[in-house]
């Protein structure tokens, strides 16, 4: 999952001369920061609902 | 010399008592904290006793991590370099995702065995003295390096607040923040940094998102920025070709790895109340990124769109005060705006500094002078020495700011926080790995510690002209640190399974 998230997120994929724009920022930015908040909301998730059960009781 | 907001943005009485104020307050709060200290020990100065909660906790990691770098140092850099620097956004999450490797073993690592500082765990885990002391070492040199990063900040923002010459005024600022700093933590230890960094923190968010607000009504918007920097200067528009995206990878995996590695951000984890505490801390600690990195790149691209050509060199780390200074002279709306953001800059600046200190004292006394000189001295004992290494340590670092301040050796703030991480990176396979594969020795982990670090300092010396191999990697766009943690983890891995193999 961080793969695709990662992969998203780093602009390794787009052509050196795009200038179109989203939302008053290029294109590439807009869809680099949508893959920053996917890896937030991906991250808090485990956090949240995936920390192992025997570190949680160790407190 | 630098130019900074020194002639541009002179505060009058009413701002300078305001900040005045704001610093009296953290000596105050050091003195409650001292009042609250339950017992005299090393646990209680460096890590607050049985630990903080969740609001505490989620502000001290917040204001620790989100230093001065962040506000002046990467406001600076995308100045630079503009839109290319959105990569601070992922390195800064990619830190909370790290801590997903080895943050739920090593709290419970720390409950049970009453750790301190990191080396705690590393004694606990190898028991390999070689092995204690480099890792000291290496923590401590990256975090001096760290503090000298933070001390060299207050100088420049205090240049920016008053009317004296440059280099006076860097002086005051480092000798009265650093002061107002030493005296609070030598009061309250760990209990004051956290409690100064709940301050420090919430007056950086704010300041963070009133900043954003009012540089798009003094610079209008988003899209007009970004269009008239497609015409005065595309590079910083158009996405990063391929050099550029191998230096994002390394400084996502750089900073990401390393900075989870801060010893002072270990030992939060260790502070910790409960489990329960530290990840829900950590989860909204997933989110800041884009709520500071972001708004620093977007204060530092609007600047490079209006700004151009004005400042150059270590002085684009002050591009920040320029900007407050076109906002600060259109309204008195403005300018007390402006005086909030510049205690958030100072806020940022001290809560980092004050925990890497404190983080430094603790290695210092215990790991180094309690590990390797006198075993049986008492809690007391090492405490009160504690108290004289962060006293030490802010003395030198500080005389040596000022020197270099004077001496024209100007650092940017993001070199001063990359040379660090090259070295920090060497630890992740002794935390990462080891404490899930019970396999690894202490012996391949030391050698493989020793020669990563080794490999990755030698590359300062490597010409950056020549057809040479060494010379190849290090324009290849990954940073130095990569290439020894390449190294380290082959040795640790490999010779700990040959071991196990005889």
């Amino acid at each position: 999952m961080y793969a695709v998230l990662f992969g998203i997120a780093v602009p390794w994929y787009w052509p050196a001369e795009d200038a179109r724009m989203l939302v008053g920022l290029p294109l590439w930015v807009v869809v680099s920061v949508a893959g920053s908040f996917g890896i937030s909301c991906f991250t808090a998730w485990l956090l949240v609902a995936r920390w192992p059960a025997d570190e949680e009781d160790a407190a | 010399m630098i130019a900074t907001a020194t002639d541009t943005l002179p505060f009058g009485p009413g701002a300078l008592a305001f900040i005045g104020l704001y610093l009296v307050s953290l000596i105050g709060i050091g003195w409650l904290a001292r009042g609250a200290r339950q017992e005299n020990t090393l646990r209680d100065h460096f890590l607050g006793g049985q630990g903080v909660g969740f609001f505490v906790l989620l502000l001290t990691l917040f204001a620790t991590q989100y230093s001065g770098n962040t506000i002046l140092g990467y406001t600076g850099k995308a100045y630079r370099i503009g839109f290319a620097w959105l990569t601070c956004v992922h390195f800064m999450t990619a830190i909370v995702v790290t801590y997903l490797l080895f943050a739920p073993k090593l709290f419970k690592l720390a409950k049970q065995h009453s750790f301190i500082t990191p080396t705690d765990y590393l004694h606990h885990r190898f028991n390999h003295r070689g092995l204690n002391l480099l890792a000291t070492l290496i923590m401590v040199a990256g975090l001096a390096n760290f503090f000298l990063a933070q001390l060299t900040a207050m100088g420049r923002v205090v240049e920016g607040l008053t009317t004296l010459h440059p280099e006076t005024a860097f002086l005051w600022g480092v000798v009265v923040l650093a002061g107002i700093m030493l005296v609070y933590e030598t009061m309250g230890g760990f209990r004051a940094v956290a409690w100064t960094d709940v301050i420090q923190g919430g007056v950086m968010a704010l300041g963070f998102a009133v900043l954003l607000v009012l540089i798009f009504a003094e610079y209008g918007t988003l899209a007009e920025t970004t269009r008239r920097l497609l015409q005065t200067a595309p590079e910083k528009v158009l996405p990063p070709k391929a050099p550029e995206v191998r230096n994002w990878i390394s400084y996502i995996f750089l900073l990401g790895v390393g900075a989870a590695l801060y010893p002072q951000a270990i030992q939060r984890i260790y502070a910790a109340k409960s489990a329960a505490t530290l990840r829900k801390s950590l989860a909204v600690m997933a989110f800041m990124p884009l709520c500071t990195a972001l708004i620093a790149v977007l204060v530092g691209v609007t600047a490079a769109a209006h700004l151009a050509g004005e400042l150059q060199g270590a002085s684009t780390d002050a591009v920040l005060g320029v900007m407050l200074r076109h906002i600060q002279e259109q309204t008195l709306f403005g300018h007390a705006v402006v005086v909030l953001i510049f205690a958030a800059v100072l806020g940022a600046i001290m809560s980092t500094a004050d925990s890497a200190l404190l983080s430094i004292s603790s290695m210092v006394t215990k790991d180094l002078y309690a590990g390797f000189v006198r075993p049986e001295a008492s809690q007391e004992a090492l405490t009160r020495l504690g108290k004289r290494v962060s006293t030490f340590f802010m003395l030198t670092l500080a005389a040596l700011a000022v020197w270099l301040n004077n001496s024209g050796t100007k650092l940017t703030l993001v070199e001063l926080l990359e040379m660090k991480f090259d070295m920090l990176l060497q630890l992740a396979p002794a935390f990462m790995i080891a404490i899930h594969w019970k396999g690894m020795r202490a012996g391949p982990v030391f050698a493989g510690m020793l020669s990563g670090l080794v490999f990755a300092l030698s590359f300062f010396w490597v010409p950056a002209q020549g057809d040479g191999c060494m010379t190849l990697l290090k324009n290849s766009g990954f940073h130095p640190g990569i290439y020894g943690l390449v190294l380290n983890t082959l040795i640790a891995t490999c010779g700990s399974w040959v071991a196990a193999k005889r």
